[in-house]
């Protein structure tokens, strides 16, 4: 029959017309990512479970590829309060310190992490340490100060060191764990030299605000602080010399390298080196508008450094010494 | 239709009695009404609405429109200045010229004066934090001198000012003004002339530009600017489409009296349509000013088989008023329902759910409802007082020899030259039907879809996006709170819009985000010594103030009371994929949430806008194939009364509709507000030819004659006609593929591409198709005394009414 195959044609056509006009899926652009290039991450450190990093929205992540791909850790509570700070006591065993006083413990390098505490509404912690003594202390906003005395299971709150109500910003140990700093707000600088039992005020060398510092071989310590304020003493925090001024950029962060050479970083991506024992200070690096928050060495010894704006593409020492645009 | 198709007949019969009688009193009247129309039309008036744009009912529209006056921004002028010398911008000349431009813009029409940004402007400010507190002030001081001291401290200030990026390019060779544009003009209190815009920001263009100097120039005011420039030179399209059919018609008719006549019947219904468009309100658009061409085109062709049928009748004898009475009498009913074919193409589009659309098709329907008038009417009045020159009357026709290439075409009628045909279809179809698989709604590419890709403003677009850290795509997300009071110091709220913020920043396609919580963090943090273990939000009121000037309503990012939160995502593009992508992930955030008292409402910004229009275009697609074919089937069952005439038209119309979107998907032509009606109005003009050739087939099938002489005889009679149709058209719409503007020319090509190749369809598939589906001769000669077209039906499949048929014939004698 002729006419079948006209019919036949005809029903093709229709067939591929409504193929043709029925719904067109658009492709998927790939999964969501956690946005670790762009959220604020404010510490990272290396544990038996690879890098761990923490910050925005309580978020802690751990990658075991050198900072390739990063996982979300377990959290027993999510609080959503910025995790500031990670401190691990050894490969396994350490804290998160946030906001609102929220305290999370790991014994897994960071995979798993179970609230210890959480105050909704305080003030955030800043810094955290074990003594000598077994006791860990964390202190924050405030003059705020906690301890634990049961391997951070349970916290205290315990009365400010020395009365003060000015931000502390960080908990430091000598080498030894002898002697201790707490630095803190409007040159806030406390010393403890009895194992962070008793603390005395150090006279005020500075007016504006220390975030860190460290411990070199025997009595030398730096401090460093706003605007590009470095410290140096060489009597165990008795007196104090300013060594900064490099540039007018807070900085948040160090990291000693394998060659005994020492990087600050803060604001501004600013990097600072120093090869002679923390003598002097020398303008290394420069990125951008985030504000440098930590410095890991990876295996193949280049650095991976967290930042308000999230983690910088890993960079050797060398090619950071290459000038860069900004 | 009707069973009494005598008594239509009858009042066509005495309709056009009393037209010739009162012929001159009529004319007047006409010819009164073409001057008050032609006057009024000059007062049409460029109509470019933005909200006309976009599909008002759809969900993210209606959250759109209801935010939008609060959250602006789209209506933003962006001036750059590229410094083309030695170094960067840090010198005396270009400081200069800076200044020249902030005050330039600062007196733009329309311009709202307090949100003009620059380096200059007080606003413009940079804080820094010292051991004293924040310090900060101006970034360009009052008593700055271009000196190399007052630049130094410049340009450490605009560091510090976090303008980089912004207002200073990243790679510091350029800076740039930014203004806000506001729909009413605070000095006239008019309506904000965009065309006025546009030409005050040239004229900084060329006052300002030098060898050293180079200005980008970007904003919707610039674009509607530009697009207003560009259909002006749809004028000079006007005059070749204008010029290639006269010359054509010269050619068809060979009567330069009939030419003169049939080009300016066919320019009535125009100036008469321009002429109503003021009085009822409406203006010309961006996409409506494609409809006098079009009515245009119809209108000859109407004009062609009025004038020949009143040349045919002359020739033969008739006087010139009878000629024209006779010529209404034909062609009154047929003519009448061939526009009307062409009127539901027109209607058709307007289930596309956007304003401009909808004013497309009215004004398309109005202007073929006026071609009934003037072409049905006005014509044959002429007609009746006009005397053909000789040179007309000579050009007889030589009918009696065999047209050889009609006759050769005519194989196609018999099985296996058709099976050759059916083959290289099936062949095209497979190809079309998998191209057009590939075919992506909504814009390609980056910049204005109403520009080309290389125009000047595509390239000074390019251009800043790639020297600032701007984003230009925005798809906003609303949150409506109902907390009594300020609901940004709420840590509920700002920690879902936090949360949003986060979730998005994930999301591939999303460049940045931008929402009161991001900012309140930044502020926190500023207010704690721009320490990063501050960037976070508490849940302590207390804490939330102190970042609580990120709430302040004119950064944008909320309203009073933070009642609404406009979260502001950056994407990479305003393509498809990337929106329907981007979509999905919100909602899916969305539909997870739990706060009480927060709803999220999509979506507005001009991603926003795509969005909703990209989804009214996809809806709207399958409806209007599915009402056009639905409808052109019924029409062509009416015609024919025969399933395999439908399937003889409907089939190679399909071929074509789908080779049109495998044309578009190859061109990279985006399904969109301005492509999908074009295929309606493809459908709708192109199924004429089909229609024509087998009612002319199926004539002389009903007496007897074979299949092939059948075609043929219908390729003599009408083919000739049917091609000469298809060419001015194809020309007359062929000439917008050479506009400036990137919608016009994809309008332009595709129709040609439509009313083309669909003759062609006509003229080769349907005679095979006719073959294989067995359309034969009628075995029964016609004894009807009436009229000798018309036998008694004998096959189980023509059992037409013999009435009807005449009118039916003659209806789609005209159709072109």
């Amino acid at each position: 029959m002729r006419v079948t195959l006209g019919i036949a044609v005809s029903l093709i056509v229709a067939v591929a017309g409504i193929f043709a006009f029925s719904h067109r899926d658009t492709p998927s652009l790939g999964a969501r990512q956690i946005p670790v290039e762009n959220m604020n991450l404010t510490s990272i450190t290396q544990t038996a479970a690879g890098l761990v990093t923490a910050g925005e929205l309580g978020h802690i992540l751990v990658s075991s590829d050198q900072g390739n791909s990063w996982n979300r850790a377990e959290l027993s509570e999510q609080r959503h309060a910025l995790i500031t700070r990670l401190h691990f006591k050894d490969e396994r065993n350490g804290l998160a310190i946030g906001h609102e006083g929220w305290i999370l413990k790991t014994t897994d390098g960071g995979l798993n992490w179970q609230e210890v505490a959480f105050n909704p509404g305080g003030e955030p912690l800043l810094s955290v340490n074990r003594l000598p003594s077994g006791i860990w202390m964390a202190i924050g906003a405030f003059g705020q100060a906690l301890m634990s005395n049961d391997d951070g299971q349970s916290w205290a709150e315990m009365p400010p060191p020395n009365g003060t109500d000015w931000h502390l910003n960080a908990l430091l140990p000598s080498e030894d764990h002898r002697t201790w700093l707490i630095v803190g707000e409007a040159g806030t600088l406390f010393r403890s030299t009895d194992g962070g039992e008793n603390w005395d005020t150090i006279p005020e060398f500075y007016n504006g605000s220390l975030y860190g510092g460290f411990n070199l071989e025997g009595d030398t310590w730096v401090v460093y602080g706003m605007r590009g304020n470095i410290f140096r003493s060489e009597d165990n925090g008795e007196s104090w010399a300013s060594i900064g001024g490099v540039l007018p950029a807070s900085l948040f962060t160090h990291r000693t390298l394998n060659n005994g050479d020492i990087l600050l970083g803060g604001q501004g991506g600013v990097l600072l080196l120093s090869n002679d024992q923390g003598r002097s200070f020398s303008f290394l690096h420069k990125s951008g508008r985030m504000s440098l928050t930590g410095i890991a060495r990876l295996a193949s010894g280049e650095l991976l450094m967290s930042s308000d704006s999230g983690l910088m593409p890993a960079l050797s020492v060398d090619q950071l010494k290459q000038p860069s645009g900004a | 239709m009707s069973h009494q198709p005598t008594a239509v007949q009858k009042f066509v019969d005495t309709s056009a009695r009393l037209l010739i009688i009162g012929r001159k009193p009529l004319g007047f009247l006409f010819l009164l009404i073409t001057i008050m129309l032609g006057f009024s039309a000059l007062q049409t008036r460029f109509d470019p609405g933005f909200n006309k744009l976009i599909p008002l009912k759809h969900d993210y529209m209606q959250a759109f429109l209801e935010h939008s006056s609060e959250f602006t921004g789209a209506n933003r002028v962006m001036v750059s200045l590229e410094w083309t010398g030695e170094g960067d911008i840090y010198n005396p000349v270009f400081f200069d010229k800076l200044r020249e431009a902030t005050d330039a813009v600062f007196f733009t029409p329309g311009i709202n004066r307090p949100s003009v940004r620059s380096l200059f402007t007080p606003e413009v400010r940079y804080i820094e934090v010292t051991e004293y507190g924040f310090t900060g002030g101006v970034v360009i001081p009052s008593r700055f001198t271009a000196n190399d001291e007052g630049l130094a401290q410049v340009r450490s200030n605009v560091y510090k000012s976090g303008q980089i990026g912004n207002l200073v390019s990243n790679d510091l060779k350029s800076a740039m003004v930014q203004a806000e544009l506001l729909e009413m003009d605070p000095e006239t209190g008019e309506k904000t002339d965009y065309a006025a815009v546009a030409r005050h920001l040239e004229k900084i263009r060329t006052e300002l530009s030098d060898e050293n100097i180079n200005i980008n120039i970007i904003g919707f005011s610039k674009v509607m600017g530009d697009v207003m420039d560009g259909l002006m030179t749809v004028m000079i399209f006007f005059a070749v489409a204008f010029a290639v059919t006269f010359i054509l018609l010269w050619l068809y008719s060979r009567s330069l009296k009939l030419t003169v006549l049939s080009i300016v019947v066919a320019l009535l219904p125009v100036i008469w349509l321009l002429g109503i468009l003021p009085q009822i309100g409406y203006g010309i658009d961006p996409m409506s000013v494609l409809v006098p061409f079009l009515i245009f085109s119809i209108g000859v062709s109407h004009a062609v088989q009025m004038t020949n049928a009143w040349k045919l009748d002359v020739l033969a004898g008739m006087s010139a008023i009878e000629a024209a009475e006779s010529a209404i009498r034909k062609l009154a009913i047929p003519g009448t329902v061939a526009l009307l074919a062409n009127a539901l193409g027109f209607m058709v589009i307007m289930v596309i759910d956007i304003p401009m659309v909808h004013e497309l098709g009215v004004t398309a329907c109005l202007g073929v409802a006026l071609m009934i008038i003037t072409n049905k009417m006005f014509m044959p009045i002429i007609l009746s007082m006009l005397k053909l020159e000789k040179m007309a009357l000579k050009g007889g026709d030589d009918s009696d020899k065999k047209h050889p290439l009609w006759w050769s075409i005519s194989s196609l009628a018999e099985p296996r030259p058709a099976l050759f045909s059916l083959g290289v279809m099936l062949l095209l179809l497979a190809v079309g039907t998998w191209q057009s698989r590939s075919l992506l709604t909504g814009d390609i590419g980056t910049g204005v879809p109403e520009l080309r890709a290389d125009s000047r403003y595509n390239q000074d677009n390019d251009k800043i996006i790639n020297d600032y850290s701007i984003g230009m795509d925005v798809l906003s997300v609303y949150v409506e709170t109902n907390r009594e009071s300020e609901a940004c110091l709420d840590w509920q709220v700002m920690n879902a819009v936090d949360r949003f913020d986060f979730h998005m920043r994930g999301v591939p396609g999303v460049q940045s985000v931008s929402t009161v919580a991001g900012m309140a963090k930044l502020y926190v943090s500023g207010n704690n010594e721009g320490n990063p273990l501050w960037r976070t939000l508490q849940r302590s009121t207390m804490a939330l103030r102190s970042g609580s000037q990120a709430a302040n309503p004119e950064l944008g990012l909320n309203n009073e009371l933070c009642k609404t939160i406009n979260m502001m995502v950056y994407l990479d593009n305003h393509q498809n994929d990337t929106l329907k992508h981007v979509i999905g992930e919100m909602q899916s955030f969305i539909d997870a949430q739990t706060v009480e008292g927060v709803e999220f409402r999509l979506a507005g910004g001009n991603a926003g806008v795509a969005a909703a229009t990209n989804e009214a275009v996809e809806t709207a697609e399958v409806q209007m194939i599915g009402s056009i074919f639905g409808a052109i089937t019924l029409l062509c069952w009416m015609t024919f009364r025969s399933w395999r005439g439908v399937l003889c038209v409907v089939v190679p119309l399909m071929l074509v509709t789908i080779l049109c979107n495998a044309l578009m998907a190859r061109l990279g032509i985006g399904l969109k507000v301005a492509t999908l009606p074009v295929i309606a109005l493809g459908v709708g003009v192109g199924v004429d030819y089909g229609i024509y050739i087998y009612e002319q087939m199926q004539h002389s099938l009903k007496r007897g004659v074979d299949l092939r002489t059948s075609f043929y005889e219908a390729m003599r009679q009408r083919g000739t006609a049917a091609v000469f149709t298809a060419v001015t058209m194809t020309i007359g719409v062929g000439t917008w593929a050479f506009s400036a503007l990137k919608f016009q020319a994809d309008m332009g090509i595709l129709l040609a591409f439509m009313f083309m190749v669909n003759v062609l369809g006509a003229i080769f598939l349907l005679p095979a198709l006719a073959c294989w589906l067995n359309v034969k001769p009628s075995n029964i000669k016609a004894n009807d005394a009436d009229s000798m077209a018309e036998p008694a039906p004998a096959t189980s499949v023509d059992t037409p009414k013999r009435t009807n048929v005449k009118a039916r014939q003659e209806a789609v004698a005209t159709s072109d």
